[in-house]
């Protein structure tokens, strides 16, 4: 069964846009010469009678997330797990945004309306979780389910509680890796640690730049298994300035820079992952590995498509929309 | 002015005297009252130009940087991330009176502290907005004086306009009318005692 998955992985990344496609349907001047460039892809026939900016959003995440769903479906026994286990970051999302729709008083209805569709056995009710008065309510609903350690953070910021469901997921999907076949498992743990170190990088930062407690950023940074060891960001963010921060982390001083020069973190986040996936291109060609770069390669179109929408309906200038894209920072998506 | 009321009487052409020079001194008033408005409007409108000018510079800069933020991350990212801060932005006035004007003037702003509030992904907008919001309420206060302002202004001076091109012209009108029918009244009164003293002669002789 892993070797259909892998190969319905390839039969459907033929159905992604290119780098060089996205880019021209960057220049599109209107929302509906937008739509009329998707309509022979995957996003046709969502589109077809979409007007407004909200649903061209709405159809965009929708067939990211039909994408998702059919992989779930296609999957089975230990990949399956893995996966659902890995796609897990959806319903992360959707937790995290329903604790701050609660606190920003959003209408029950609307909240459910809003959230992602991902098809995996819900470690917990979404609809009874938009049901809570309070986030305090919220988090006693999180007992017993993964995300068991943010229930114990009644009282605390809503940072520190997102922190620790982050945290959660990680763990997560670190334990269902073992369900995958050693050199596939190290590959995802390392790419993995890429997006653990990256967000840690970015928590370092907020003291010298932004002024935090270091106390605050060491809540928010994580233990990757692969990657560089916590304590170095913790002391990294002990820095009193950014040039010492900088100094303390080579390794991820451009994108240190990139951040505090005003690049969106997802950005650069998703093209140093995407980097390190395309430069194992090669090998991975006919591994389990391969599944998860289709997964980040639909996530990294859906994300650029929607960049895409909203910069025409801002009428952002071309440059700058440019470098909102993820697939136009690196080489061929 | 109508003659209702008024009578043919120096006392009474007195007392409009009196009152036509009272009526003056408080069109004076009014008019310095009127200077003293269009001044202090006039600074405030120069300040709230440059307010205004370095307001739009920034909120283009915003408008860009919350698109460019709409545009990575989403709609409802970008809707909820106020979610994060537990404060709201508090601010104390008090009163002060120009020209007798009560206008509100900025004590205290009350920022919330962003710090160890927000993801590194959002702490860097929420700034930018925060600072903005602070700009934005310094300049709603001064808007606020300024029609506070416009409006006694323009109370002032259909009071001066009406003072000094209605009353003043009418009290002057009625003055001269009656002081006319005085003169005119101690003319008759002079050629009625002329011929009374003539006929009290012509008796005599």
């Amino acid at each position: 069964m892993r070797a259909y998955l892998i190969s319905r992985c390839h039969g459907l990344a033929t159905h992604l846009l290119s780098a060089r496609a996205i880019q021209d349907i960057a220049y599109s001047r209107s929302l509906s010469e937008f739509r009329d460039v998707l309509t022979p892809t995957d996003y046709g026939a969502r589109l077809m009678r979409v007007e407004r900016i909200n649903q061209v959003e709405k159809a965009l995440s929708r067939v990211f997330i039909e994408r998702m769903n059919y992989l779930l479906e296609i999957s089975s026994g230990g990949d399956k797990d893995f996966l659902e286990a890995y796609l897990r970051r959806i319903e992360l999302q959707n937790i995290m945004r329903i604790l701050r729709k609660i606190v920003i008083k959003v209408e029950k209805a609307e909240i459910l309306d809003e959230l992602m569709p991902i098809r995996i056995p819900e470690a917990v009710s979404l609809s009874d979780l938009a049901n809570s008065r309070s986030i305090d309510e919220a988090l006693s609903k999180l007992e017993g389910t993964i995300y068991e350690g943010s229930a114990k953070l009644r009282g605390e910021k809503l940072i520190i509680i997102e922190a620790a469901l982050r945290k959660a997921y990680y763990e997560e999907v670190l334990r269902k890796l073992r369900k995958i076949p050693l050199t596939d498992g190290k590959r995802i743990e390392e790419l993995i640690s890429l997006e653990i170190d990256l967000s840690n990088a970015a928590a370092s930062t907020l003291p010298p730049a932004h002024g935090y407690n270091v106390e605050v950023a060491e809540k928010l940074m994580l233990e990757s298994p692969r990657g560089l060891k916590l304590k170095r960001f913790i002391e990294a963010s002990r820095s009193p300035s950014i040039e010492e921060l900088l100094n303390k982390l080579p390794e991820y001083s451009d994108f240190i820079r990139g951040l505090l020069e005003g690049i969106e973190l997802d950005v650069m986040l998703l093209r140093s992952l995407w980097r390190r996936v395309y430069a194992q291109r090669i090998q991975t060609y006919n591994n389990f590995f391969y599944v998860i770069r289709y997964i980040l390669a639909c996530e990294i179109e859906y994300r650029d498509l929607r960049a895409i929408a909203f910069s025409i309906h801002h009428q952002i200038p071309l440059e700058d929309r440019f470098k909102l894209l993820i697939s136009a920072g690196v080489t061929e998506a | 002015m109508s003659m209702r009321g008024i009578r043919l009487t120096k006392g009474f052409l007195l007392e409009l005297k009196r009152r036509l020079r009272f009526i003056e001194d408080a069109r004076r008033l009014l008019e310095m009252k009127r200077d003293g408005l269009i001044k202090e409007l006039t600074t405030r409108l120069d300040e709230v130009i440059r307010f205004r000018e370095e307001i739009s510079a920034r909120a283009e800069k915003l408008r860009t940087r919350l698109a460019s933020f709409h545009s990575a991350y989403g709609t409802d990212e970008l809707k909820t991330y106020p979610a994060y801060l537990d404060e709201r932005l508090s601010v104390e006035l008090i009163s002060k009176s120009i020209m007798g004007v009560i206008i509100p003037e900025l004590k205290s702003i009350q920022v919330p502290d962003l710090r160890n509030k927000y993801p590194p992904h959002v702490i860097s907008l929420a700034k930018e907005v925060s600072s903005f919001t602070e700009i934005l309420v310094e300049l709603s206060i001064l808007e606020f004086v300024i029609e506070r302002l416009s409006e006694e202004l323009r109370k002032t001076n259909i009071q001066v306009n009406a003072l000094k091109n209605v009353i003043i012209p009418s009290y002057k009108s009625l003055i001269k009318r009656l002081e006319d029918m005085l003169s005119e009244e101690m003319l008759e009164e002079f050629v009625r005692i002329k011929m009374v003293k003539d006929i009290l002669m012509r008796r005599r002789a």
